[in-house]
């Protein structure tokens, strides 16, 4: 049995209450009472992926059939991988603990670039062939990835039979429906593959070819076998009403997120022009006040967790915030429990949130202005000011924070030495401001500035752009050094290797394949920890395919171009995004969706209006 | 406020809960279950529980302690184990609450009841020599973090040594007071030592933690 060779191990490892399920919350069914089975894998370690959210929703949402069993995979740590691969230990899922690659379907969630090649390194785990093409004709285990990355999902479509474009909830049962009943029709790998095609939100790769033109871009994508031309991504119409757990699996050992969540509203208003989440979640989706405040209590009733968090892309944006606030915090404070808010915009943090947020102890405050002067903020329409950020500030010293933490990126379009100088000038004066208040804290203030290299994405305004390149990130890198002059301002930014790494992965097509087979064949796995990143592996492997890293990083695409990601439907029109561009260019910034429609085209994709007091409706 | 003391079970997947993360753990219980437990009044208010003697990470236990205090003296000890028991996963059991009898101070003494597989080596005549020595000398870690060179065979007490068909199986008791605690897999790696081999996997299970006069702590 596996669980003895398991279990034999586990006192070998760190953590190994990870590997062994058990947990509060995990859901037991019997294997030979249910008719399809689903591994629902994490590419990263079992710390990141049991923090994940959406993870939980589907989760629980397969469990509550029946006849469906969803059961959890995590990547191995390094230590435990190399236990398993010496004692012939296949992946496994936690619950059953049985092998992944005995199971229907193994879905991979893509969360972030640095990932992919845990995908890889998982699959070979399982003892499941890499390439999809290498799966032959029998119908199971289906190979199917979702979440935020399949936006553009070409550099590892070919590793996958069906990529789920948008939200699962509904897509994913639907899936499993149509598997089961081809299952007991004996069906094939390909006919199934088929037959989901024509189901919206479901992208099946291996039933479209890519042609290039000569100058190596993309010419188009032709479907074979009656798949759509365009997929569209699926959306939940309302978000009041779906589906969510009332119970979380509670891990034994810490993780990064262990607390109880609720997603207060899905989408984002703001329409920042650097920000993925922002244009592919559209359109913006609330859940009542009454149905946030029910779903927080039950969950924390059923998981006992002594802490809450409000997820969203901008919780401050819901309408009823102060509502949701005033009740949650009523209840969490009777319950012992603390609240957690993150994401929360500088500009509508007022006196009377603070104040609220004051109740929920924390050692400092978080803001993200993302560029360094009001120009570049208006480039990619962070309508956020320099006064707003001041007087937040001020609010904030004078509540009693010493500590504030800024979040900026480099590399933005547009970028003059002046904003660079700017991110230092604007942490000087908040410095500044700290001294010059006469009701300030005792001690010194502490301002961080984070600064990450920026990633220009698809989906949004700034995909036509190219990535600054290595030697001038260095260079802007250290010109913000040099600006620095007080020791109360302490700088830190992203390894620019790294961001060069996720373009790449974010922008490439299929031809990027095998290079990422190279690398994690040459070893590349968890690139996303110092561990084993090894950015000269990855160069080397494109290299050796042949890959012109410059032709996908460094390159200005015109608006006509055609993307690796044009055949799927996120609902945004690239029209918009062209003419987003052209307004950043010009300094001009776009209103928020509250403000004015700025005719994205989600609307219309959506089927109807599709702001929020008439969200049911669409 | 009415203190009680639970007696609880530790096994299976269970036995992966590391020490530190068992507070953690029972608090998260004590949630679910709906049972109002005191928390401490000072600046930062904190539940709670105290678990008398720590249980080594892959151990199993039928007997282990946990102190802590329920807001409501109307409550009976029957009724918070059902309610614990309802909302505890696979693994633990609580199997009594009670009010407590006895101060740690008086605990002296655990019982194991060990299982050592998958090695020839490792075998009832060989540990039958190896527990003949007139030493058995082991580094322990002491309170300053340093190692120092214990003779461990006076504090070692072994009734049953057998060969059976799944491994090699003995009871042992161990002091594991506030004086002296030694764990037995101390004693378990000094004789893989003298055996020249080490089994392939040591179930060990905590029977009962005792007193110095050898009644069961209470």
């Amino acid at each position: 049995m596996l669980r003895d060779k398991i279990e034999k191990l586990l006192l070998k490892v760190q953590k190994p209450s990870r590997y062994i399920g058990g947990e509060h919350g995990s859901v037991m069914k019997d294997k030979d009472k249910v008719d399809v089975r689903f591994a629902f894998c994490f590419p990263d370690s079992y710390d990141i992926g049991m923090s994940h959210l959406g993870m939980k929703i589907l989760y629980s949402l397969i469990n509550s059939r029946e006849n469906y069993w969803c059961e959890r995979v995590f990547a191995p740590w390094l230590d435990f991988e190399e236990l398993m691969v010496e004692n012939d230990i296949p992946l496994y899922a936690l619950e059953s603990l049985d092998p992944v690659k005995d199971f229907d379907f193994i879905g991979f969630t893509m969360q972030y670039e640095l990932s992919y090649s845990n995908l890889l390194n998982m699959l070979s785990l399982a003892g499941v062939p890499i390439w999809q093409k290498d799966r032959g004709d029998s119908l199971a285990p289906i190979v199917v990835a979702g979440g935020p990355c399949v936006c553009n999902p070409e550099p590892f479509a070919d590793f996958c039979d069906i990529i789920s474009l948008g939200e699962g909830e509904e897509v994913t049962l639907e899936m499993m429906d149509l598997y089961n009943e081809m299952k007991k029709k004996g069906s094939t790998r390909h006919e199934f593959l088929v037959a989901a095609s024509k189901i919206e939100g479901l992208y099946v790769p291996s039933l479209y070819d890519a042609e290039y033109n000569e100058d190596g871009t993309i010419k188009q994508y032709v479907p074979k076998e009656g798949a759509p031309a365009v997929i569209r991504k699926r959306i939940i119409r309302d978000l009041d009403s779906v589906f969510y757990p009332d119970d979380f699996v509670v891990p034994f050992s810490d993780i990064v997120h262990n607390r109880a969540a609720v997603e207060v509203l899905r989408g984002c208003i703001r329409g920042c022009r650097f920000c993925q989440a922002g244009f592919i979640y559209r359109p913006f989706r609330e859940k009542t006040t009454e149905r946030v405040c029910s779903q927080a209590k039950c969950l924390c009733e059923n998981t006992g967790y002594e802490e809450l968090s409000l997820l969203s892309l901008s919780t401050s944006d819901h309408s009823d915030i102060g509502g949701i606030f005033t009740e949650l915090l009523e209840y969490t404070e009777d319950e012992h429990i603390n609240m957690s808010l993150p994401s929360l915009r500088v500009d509508n943090f007022s006196d009377e949130l603070l104040e609220k947020i004051k109740r929920v102890r924390t050692s400092g405050l978080t803001f993200a202005p993302e560029a360094g002067t009001q120009r570049l903020r208006d480039v990619i329409n962070k309508n956020v000011s320099e006064e707003e950020i001041m007087s937040t500030c001020r609010i904030a010293f004078e509540g009693g924070y010493t500590k504030v933490k800024l979040y900026f990126m480099m590399g933005l379009p547009t970028e003059t030495d002046e904003d660079i100088v700017g991110i230092a000038e604007t942490a000087q004066r908040i410095v500044d401001l700290f001294y010059s208040l006469p009701d300030r804290p005792k001690g010194s203030p502490s301002v961080s500035i984070s600064v990450a290299t920026f990633v220009p994405k698809p989906f949004t305004p700034f995909e036509f752009e190219p990535q600054i390149s290595y030697d001038e990130i260095k260079r802007r890198q250290k010109l913000l050094v040099d600006s620095i002059t007080s020791k109360k301002i302490k700088a830190s930014w992203h390894d620019p290797e790294i961001s060069i790494l996720e373009e790449i992965l974010a922008k490439g097509d299929r031809r990027i394949a095998p290079a990422m087979y190279e690398a994690w064949k040459s070893g590349c796995k968890f690139d996303s920890w110092g561990e084993t990143y090894d950015f000269g592996k990855w160069m080397a492997a494109f290299e050796k395919c042949g890959i012109d890293v410059g032709f996908y990083v460094n390159r200005e695409r015109s608006y006509d171009e055609v993307f690796p990601w044009d055949h799927l439907d996120y609902f945004v029109t690239k029209e918009f995004l062209a003419r987003e561009n052209k307004k950043a260019k010009q300094n001009l910034t776009t209103p928020h969706c509250r403000l004015k429609c700025s005719g994205c085209g989600v609307n219309k994709k959506a089927g109807g209006e599709c702001f929020e007091k008439t969200t049911c409706q669409i | 406020m009415k203190k009680l003391r639970a007696r609880f079970k530790k096994k299976d997947r269970a036995k992966y809960i590391s020490h530190l993360d068992l507070y953690r753990f029972m608090q998260r219980t004590f949630k679910r279950a709906g049972i109002s437990v005191w928390y401490t009044q000072g600046f930062n208010p904190h539940l709670y529980i105290m678990f008398p003697l720590p249980l080594s990470l892959g151990y199993e236990s039928d007997c282990e302690i946990m102190d802590f205090n329920i807001n409501d003296d109307t409550l009976a000890p029957e009724t918070v184990m059902e309610k614990l028991n309802e909302a505890m996963p696979a693994g633990i059991e609580i199997t009594e609450v009670y009010e407590p009898e006895m101060k740690h101070t008086e605990i002296e003494f655990s019982h194991y009841d060990i299982l050592l597989t998958g090695a020839p080596e490792i075998n009832a005549e060989n540990f039958g020599r190896f527990f003949s020595q007139d030493r058995i000398v082991i580094q322990k870690k002491t309170k300053q973090k340093t190692m120092k060179d214990v003779d461990i065979k006076p504090f070692a007490e072994i009734s049953e040594c057998s060969d059976t068909d799944r491994g090699l199986h003995i009871l042992m008791k161990m002091p594991s007071g506030s004086n002296a605690s030694y764990n037995p897999s101390l004693l378990l790696g000094a004789f893989y030592k003298f055996a020249g081999a080490e089994a392939e996997f040591a179930y060990v299970n905590r029977t009962r933690i005792v007193t110095g006069d050898g009644r069961d702590f209470r």
